[in-house]
């Protein structure tokens, strides 16, 4: 053999090589036919920088840069801040209530950001409901319009992608570690500090990650939220798809500037993580600690405080779906018109939404979970490509891609367009990233020993990788598919470019009633939604807590 | 069962040759062990043994078979790790019986092989339990058992005992000493600890840089250290200029601590030097002495204890030593 | 591996599921809101037995899809877009010569038939009359330049509006033209909080977010008859109306079912009855709007200006980064 693949890595490229064509096929050549106009001129025959040179040149478009990366650093910061202590007192210390606080805290995620933003104007806006009662006792407060509120959504909306991952690495440190650490004369506190809090860092990482992305990408928030700063993401999508003059080419700019910011903070990231990889080999659920009780009540009311905070735009679009509205005013009387409003429509996008996002989070989760595995134990060039292609979705809104999308398979040898596939395909490329985060940063914490003490007793990588460390990974990859199947529920701004005929979501849904004077339904169709999402939520933390118990 | 031929096995790592053309045998039922300071490529060879690491160039077979192209799972290997790899999610049966299942041997044999395998570690009736009950000394058992009940080919020890207290170290390696001797599997044994090697081992490999020092029985190594490395990484030695001794040839030689004796305590016919005490630690069964000559020269040596002595830094003091047991290094 | 092929026949069921059905059926590619989609097409489906399967958006979008569809297009009709936009999309569309085109001023339809307008909007000022009282509030545009309402009249982004950016043009036009009118349109800017959709306008006079917006016509007489204190001003020194039309997409799979709905889309009962229920102005000129809800004025007491729409569609891209730089000088 002249050109022989070490044995060891053979199920590793495989893995690639599948995940590249995968990605190649629906992320990159859907990307390359949108942005390819940035790089011509206008008569599209030269390659130019011009538009590049054009679009940075304008202090418009400057300040929007500033703004966007500005409120994502902040509101990153502070939901980090935020989430890293509440994942160690879910995750160790006894505080009650702690099933109903993880199934709660992956809510927000639930509810579109546009029905969110909707519902925070209602509350918090000029003449908002709290905004008038607090003005009655006196209180004043700055507006919910601005960079403030905006960083004050995604911190309440995105934690759970820092918690979620966090928890599940505080439960697998070793605790042997934190003994070693005690042993040595280290206090309590500062154990956490330097033992605990380091080993759990790839996983917290991870989450920062994603969150910081998230608020470059989101628009939905800051559509409605900005008022008048120039935000990122939303100049993008109005040059994209803006209904007076779209302009592919600047947008094109823009979107390339997003994706080369996300690959920068990525390979950042990596760089980071290379050199401090800690593989720890827990044998049991840390034991939970013990504290006082004033420090129990503290932590309690930290962690119920976070989760209802964060769910009261939640609780608001559940009490407006039971008030009347008079076409889109609303009215404070009790109601069940909304939803029998609702009801009169086909029943068809609900059943869309649930067929969709359990298909898309079964793709999620068969794709992402490898490609996680290969980026975590590879160190090759090879898997540094891939971790950077497959967290690129990230990056990219969820228009563009969707009208990549409708470029790239309405002709040609793979027609996908006016059919439901599409959509599921889309959402599966979106989510992919999460689930190759949250895989690779258990990876990250399996000791490579036990895949070598399997190979040797005669299975197959392969078989290794199923039997060992699937089970190992149960956790992570749960919370993987409730995050991608959550996500993709209440998905819009994809679907809204790529649905047809009879496969409209039940976001779609809400997002016309919206905007047609029909908040009523809207409401109404949120709830629904809510209780629909809570069902596999529910179980799967059931799940899970089985699992762990066991 | 069969022993390992390594031949001109090579493996760098950017510039660092980890391996450097290696050639050994291990024979059949041999307890062999590879013993050197970290980094000095011994793990790296076992793990192109294990299949976990890819050779530049060279070639190992276990017996007639070549095996350095066979993927890591059909090498029929048993193999011990140091952090003891058991698996969380099995029980202490279903770790051992793991192997057993990827060989597809029929469910009742495996169920009484894997009562055998535990019985033999000592670990009978724990099969149920699940690995977090277990200590890191059982938990060790548990990962020998499962190396074992394969009946493998060659059985691995990658520093198996290092994770383990003091104590546990000493009779753990006895007990596998005595199981790989019983059951006759050619084993190959990696430490960084001398001590271990020499008492666990039919033949020690001494490894430095990537390549070896020295190939012997452990009181071969000891007694006769082809080099300084090897003089001084075997245990405790007096490094001197032969004319220290009092001896005329131009060269270094290795005196260990145990040919040195107090004058009063030595045969008549050995040669004698003078100098005075340096340091003195009393170990209960032994004092451990650093004596200082003439020339500045430190010898290390030892007596048993004797409460009549006193023996205080700065005394005068005269040694003497066995001439048989000089060791004259290149 | 039996059940992969299982999973591959599911595949293939969902990739071309939706194209069986036996009954007659229209796509339609709307911009309009979900309240009169719904109206219309469950009305539609009621005369004609024809079915409509509607995909709706922004105009944005909906447009951008049609382009990116053109080697297959997907669907029959768009419907509720601006004329600039069926103007320069003209290249997709079908001629059709509907029934009722004689009702139809002929400015607010295409010579070659390749688009017809249903509905016109008129650009106004929308007043919260509980934040501000309903006489203190402006009667012209010229009013809106008044310090005393920084911040506090809300106005969507051209960039993502075609009746926005009518609007502006229309203002540097009415103040004068060239760089003049540009300089009182910059001195207009800096008491508008520009907000991202046009949708965001109406719901913020109509919560009480903002006191004033400058909107379309039709959202003021919605809010109002929902309870809110809503008012529309018909500004003293003039206005212009925008228009939206209807167009078939040349190529599409049925037809004949989007000639049916031209057809129907600008039948007089079906204007009015759109009217009652969503206060689109219809572009036939032979309605009686005082016999309808809304208290819409007929389109001769208002004064209308000239307005060169097809001058300024041909340089809005220049224009949009003009008014984007005066945005930002703005603030």
């Amino acid at each position: 053999m002249t050109f022989a693949i070490p044995h060891q890595q053979r199920l590793s490229l495989a893995i690639a090589a599948l995940g590249f064509l995968f990605l190649g096929v629906f992320l990159l050549y859907p990307l390359f036919n949108v942005f390819g106009s940035s790089l011509l001129d206008p008569e599209g025959e030269t390659l130019t920088l011009a538009n590049y040179t054009k679009v940075l040149g304008r202090p418009f478009y400057r300040s929007a840069i500033v703004n966007t990366v500005s409120i994502g650093l902040a509101a990153t910061a502070i939901t980090t801040l935020l989430a890293v202590p509440f994942a160690f007192v879910l995750a160790r210390l006894p505080i009650p209530g702690k099933a109903a606080i993880l199934a709660m805290a992956a809510l927000p995620l639930v509810l579109p950001s546009f029905v969110s933003a909707y519902a925070i104007v209602l509350l918090l806006g000029n003449s908002g409901i709290v905004t008038q009662w607090l003005q009655s006792c006196g209180v004043g407060f700055g507006s919910i319009y601005g960079a403030g509120g905006i960083i004050l959504v995604y911190t309440l909306t995105l934690y759970p992608y820092v918690l979620l991952p966090t928890i599940a690495a505080f439960k697998a440190v070793d605790v042997s570690m934190e003994e070693a650490a005690q042993n040595l004369g280290s206090p309590p506190g500062r154990t956490v500090w330097t033992v605990t809090l380091p080993i759990v860092l790839p996983a917290v990482l991870a989450g920062a990650l994603l969150v910081f992305i998230e608020t470059l990408e989101n628009f939905g928030v800051p559509f409605v939220l900005a008022e008048d700063l120039p935000i990122f993401a939303v100049e993008a999508f109005k040059l994209f798809i803006g209904e007076t003059a779209p302009n592919p080419a600047s947008a094109g700019v823009l979107g390339v500037l997003l994706i080369l910011s996300t690959t920068l903070v990525l390979l950042v990231q990596r760089r980071f993580l290379a050199s401090r990889r800690f593989a720890t080999n827990a044998r049991q659920v840390p034991p939970l600690l013990k504290v006082g009780r004033g420090l129990q009540a503290a932590a309690t009311l930290y962690c119920w405080a976070i989760v209802i905070l964060a769910l009261v735009p939640f609780f608001a679009i559940v009490v407006l779906s039971f008030l009347e509205f008079r076409g889109p005013v609303l009215h404070g009387n009790f109601s069940l018109d909304n939803f029998t409003g609702l009801f009169d429509r086909s029943l068809r996008p609900f059943a869309n939404t649930l067929v969709f996002a359990t298909l898309a989070a079964a793709f999620v989760t068969l794709i992402g979970v490898p490609i996680g595995y290969v980026v975590a134990r590879t160190r090759s060039g090879v898997a540094t490509v891939l971790d950077v292609v497959a967290t690129l979705p990230f990056a990219v809104a969820g228009t563009v891609l969707a009208i990549g999308f409708v470029v790239s398979f309405n002709s040609g040898p793979l027609v996908l367009t006016g059919g439901p596939l599409i959509l599921v395909l889309a959402y599966t490329v979106r989510k992919v990233p999460f689930a190759v985060r949250s895989a690779s940063a258990i990876v990250h914490q399996i000791d490579a020993s036990l895949e070598e003490a399997s190979i040797s007793l005669g299975r197959s990588p392969l078989q290794t990788f199923l039997r060992i460390m699937v089970p190992l990974m149960l956790g992570g990859i749960l919370s993987g598919v409730v995050l991608s199947w959550v996500t993709v529920a209440s998905e819009l701004s994809a679907t809204v470019v790529l649905y047809s005929g009879p496969w409209r979501t039940l976001t779609v849904l809400m997002f016309q009633s919206l905007e047609g004077g029909g908040a009523g339904t809207a409401t109404a169709a949120a709830s629904i939604l809510i209780v629909v999402t809570l069902l596999p939520i529910a179980l799967l933390y059931r799940l899970v807590r089985r699992y762990e118990l066991s | 069962m069969a022993g390992i031929v390594i031949s001109g096995v090579s493996r760098s790592f950017g510039t660092v040759r980890a391996v450097d053309q290696v050639d050994l045998t291990v024979e059949e039922g041999e307890f062999f062990t590879l013993l050197g300071p970290s980094g000095c490529g011994k793990t790296t060879l076992l793990r192109m043994i294990a299949g976990f690491c890819e050779l530049d160039s060279g070639e190992i077979r276990f017996g007639d078979k070549r095996i350095d192209k066979l993927p890591a799972h059909l090498r029929d290997i048993g193999m011990v790790f140091q952090n003891y790899a058991v698996f969380p999610n099995l029980t202490v049966a279903g770790n051992v019986a793991y192997g057993l299942r990827a060989r597809k041997v029929p469910a009742p044999e495996i169920a009484t092989r894997v009562e055998e395998a535990l019985a033999l570690v000592q670990l009978a009736g724990y099969g149920a339990r699940l690995p977090h009950q277990l200590s890191g000394g059982q938990l060790q058992r548990v990962a020998i058992a499962r190396a074992l009940v394969i009946r493998p080919q060659v059985l691995l020890f990658d520093e198996p005992l290092s994770n383990l207290d003091a104590r546990l170290r000493v009779s753990m390696r006895g007990e596998i000493r005595e199981l790989q001797k019983s059951l006759g599997i050619t084993a190959l044994y990696v430490t960084h600890d001398q001590e271990e090697a020499m008492s666990v081992s039919d033949r020690i490999a001494l490894m430095n840089n990537g390549r070896l020092e020295q190939i012997g029985a452990p009181a071969e190594i000891y007694r006769h250290p082809a080099s300084r490395f090897a003089a001084e990484f075997m245990g405790t030695t007096n490094l001197v200029e032969a004319r220290t001794l009092g001896l005329a040839a131009p060269v270094w030689v290795s005196l260990r601590p145990e040919a040195l004796r107090l004058e009063a305590d030595a045969p008549a016919g050995w040669p004698r030097v003078a100098g005075s005490v340096a340091r003195v630690e009393i170990l209960g069964p032994i004092t451990r002495l650093d004596v200082k000559l003439g020339d500045g020269t430190v010898l290390k040596t030892a007596t048993l204890d004797e409460p009549q002595r006193q023996l205080v830094v700065g005394a005068p003091v005269t040694l003497a030593f066995d001439s048989a047991r000089l060791t004259v290094l290149p | 591996m039996r059940w992969l092929v299982t999973v591959a026949s599911l595949l293939g069921a969902l990739c071309v599921g939706g194209t069986a059905q036996a009954q007659k059926k229209l796509v339609v590619y709307t911009s309009n809101d979900s309240t009169l989609n719904d109206l219309v097409f469950g009305a539609f489906a009621k005369e004609t037995g024809i079915t409509v399967e509607p995909v709706a958006a922004g105009s944005g979008v909906v447009v951008r899809r049609l382009q990116a569809e053109k080697a297959r297009p997907l669907g029959d009709i768009i419907w509720g877009v601006s004329r600039s936009l069926l103007q320069t999309n003209k290249a997709l569309f079908e001629p059709y010569a509907s029934k009722n085109i004689d009702a139809t001023p002929a400015e607010y339809r295409d010579p070659d038939n390749l688009w017809i307008g249903n509905n016109l909007h008129l650009l106004v000022i929308l007043e919260n009359t509980k934040l501000v009282p309903a006489d203190q509030g402006p009667k012209s545009w010229a009013d809106l330049l008044d310090p005393k309402w920084k911040g506090k009249i809300a106005f969507t982004d051209p960039a993502n509006s075609g009746s926005a950016y009518a609007t502006v043009t229309m203002l540097v036009d009415l103040w004068g033209g060239g760089e003049e009118g540009w300089k009182k349109v910059g001195a207009l800017f800096k008491n508008l909080k520009v907000l991202n959709r046009s949708s965001l306008v109406f719901q913020g006079v109509g919560n009480g977010e903002y006191p004033l917006g400058i909107s379309l016509e039709y959202a003021g007489p919605m809010w109002a008859a929902g309870g809110a204190p809503v008012k529309v001003i018909y500004p003293s020194d003039g206005t212009t109306a925008s228009m939206e039309g209807v167009a078939i997409i040349k190529g599409g799979p049925n037809p004949d079912s989007a000639k049916a709905f031209v057809d129907f889309i600008n039948h007089k009962d079906v204007r009015e009855m759109i009217l009652k229920a969503t206060y689109r102005r219809p572009t036939r000129s032979d309605i009686d709007l005082s016999k309808l809800p809304g208290g819409m004025p007929p389109m001769s007491e208002v004064k209308l200006l000239k307005y060169d729409e097809d001058g300024w569609t041909a340089k809005r891209t220049k224009t949009l980064e003009r008014i984007k730089d005066v945005l930002q000088e703005s603030r």
